[in-house]
């Protein structure tokens, strides 16, 4: 009933692709996606001031080396996140929802693989839940 | 006996009065609300060890926000402008690149800014339900 456990919860339903958490390694495997949660944050109040809603935020760097691969992986994360409720003991959770960050599709010109650089598209994701 | 002919022209008078600087008065507190965000966006930059500008000024003077008013609608466009120094960092601060980041919260100012904006027009409100 943590909020770790939550966040735990919410990642492990990204499945299919490779997932990189909390760091990318030196020498990736391409397309990855990388994601980093947050703690859950207060999102209401009770009249009591108690935490009555809890709101998590993740966000997902989807990354290929082709637009068309960050774009496949992208729907891959979207099928697996967008809606969707994950089951962890303790909470009451609501549907996951993406969040517009008006992100283009861009090259990370800091990075290299033979000659190239890759794309990437960030994704932030929230969800709302309390806990039981 | 009145038929309440005059009493309604002169409430008619009243909401065009009143109705008249409205806009004006309305766009005078988004224009402060987006004053304020910026400055804590500037605030918020001039934390960061590495996005701050070190010899001059950097990313944070990038902030600025644009009108974008019709008839109808007062709207302010608020963020780094990339036409000016360190205005392409932008993204990076606020979305990270391939392998993460993206340290900057896009949202903290808005979430600041919200409750003033929304009480200052609430007594925007009474002061023309005052006047009617």
């Amino acid at each position: 009933m943590t909020g770790d456990a939550l966040a735990a919860g919410f990642e492990a339903l990204i499945t299919g692709v490779t997932v990189y958490k909390d760091r990318v390694p030196a020498t990736p495997t391409f397309p990855y996606v990388f994601v980093v949660t947050n703690f859950p944050t207060v999102a209401e109040r009770s009249l009591a001031r108690s935490a009555a809603a809890r709101k998590l935020r993740s966000r997902t760097q989807v990354v290929g080396l082709t637009a068309a691969s960050v774009r496949i992986v992208a729907q891959k994360l979207t099928d697996a996140l967008e809606g969707n409720r994950p089951e962890v003991p303790g909470w009451v959770l609501g549907a996951i929802e993406s969040v517009g960050n008006d992100q283009q599709l861009l090259p990370d010109e800091d990075v290299t693989i033979n000659g190239q650089h890759p794309l990437y598209q960030p994704f932030d994701w929230v969800l709302t839940g309390s806990q039981s | 006996m009145s038929d309440g002919l005059a009493e309604l022209r002169q409430f008619a008078a009243s909401i065009e009065r009143v109705t008249e600087g409205a806009y004006d008065e309305v766009d005078a507190v988004i224009f402060k609300g987006a004053m304020n965000m910026k400055r804590e966006m500037v605030a918020d930059i001039k934390k960061s060890k590495h996005f701050v500008g070190k010899k001059g000024p950097g990313f944070e003077s990038s902030i600025t926000f644009e009108e974008h008013n019709t008839k109808d609608v007062i709207r302010r466009e608020l963020g780094p402008d990339k036409s000016r120094p360190g205005g392409a960092l932008g993204n990076i601060y606020y979305f990270g690149t391939s392998r993460g980041g993206g340290s900057g919260d896009i949202e903290k100012p808005i979430n600041s800014e919200a409750p003033r904006l929304i009480g200052a027009i609430q007594k925007l409100v009474e002061k023309w339900a005052g006047q009617l």
